[in-house]
């Protein structure tokens, strides 16, 4: 995954991946990147019509695009609503 | 560690959310019903998602274990991989300024990295490329 947002990222656009496998998103390097702490594999963004804490995820995602940072991190975060 | 992972590729972007166009890729393995499902046991294709699907249209191909990954959840409601409703709603509210005119779509589960590095990756950044996107959403399962 994070190759593919390497390669569009080096490609000119700015990228930001929501992972549920910071470790092995980790080794890779991403360029901008979310964990959101304690989610299943299948719900990279919430549960299934959850849409109030895919909308967070997805909010929290897209506004590293336009926080200024070291690339290479991933931003842990909380979302008590899932 | 390899030297190629130490440089970390990173645009800067002036652009504030509201002006953006947001594309979504995704490595979870969601296609559309009247696609070529995945292979299971490995695939290095990708699927190109049009900008006006509609969620119900989606179906998810993926070889991961169900204990790891169970695609019976993003089955019910594909915004929880491919959060095309979600972004649509974003849109309207002027939280970005629109949404893609075209998505893409992997299985993360594949066998021949060799062949997707070299060439499935680089197809992929040159479809986004040629879109409408100037930001891009990524999620991974």
């Amino acid at each position: 995954m994070v190759t593919v947002q390497r390669a569009i990222e080096a490609a000119g656009i700015p990228t930001v991946l929501v992972t549920l496998d910071p470790d092995q998103s980790g080794v890779m390097r991403p360029p901008r990147a979310i964990h959101p702490k304690g989610f299943a594999f299948g719900h990279s963004l919430g549960k299934p019509f959850d849409t109030e804490t895919q909308k967070a995820v997805i909010k929290a995602a897209l506004e590293q695009l336009v926080i200024k940072q070291e690339p290479g991190q991933i931003h842990f975060m909380d979302f008590p609503s899932y | 560690m390899e030297m190629s992972r130490k440089a970390i590729p990173y645009t800067p972007n002036d652009k504030p959310l509201a002006e953006m166009t947001i594309a979504i890729v995704s490595t979870a393995g969601a296609h559309l019903k009247d696609q070529e499902p995945f292979n299971t046991q490995g695939d290095d294709t990708y699927r190109l998602i049009p900008g006006d699907v509609s969620s119900d249209q989606f179906t998810v191909t993926h070889g991961a274990p169900k204990e790891h990954y169970n695609t019976d959840e993003p089955k019910k409601d594909i915004n929880v991989i491919f959060p095309i409703d979600r972004l649509r709603e974003l849109a309207a509210e002027g939280f970005i300024g629109g949404v893609g005119d075209k998505h893409i779509t992997m299985m993360g589960y594949a066998m021949r990295l060799k062949k997707i590095v070299e060439e499935t990756v680089p197809a992929v950044a040159k479809e986004i490329t040629r879109s409408k996107a100037d930001g891009v959403l990524l999620t991974a399962g």
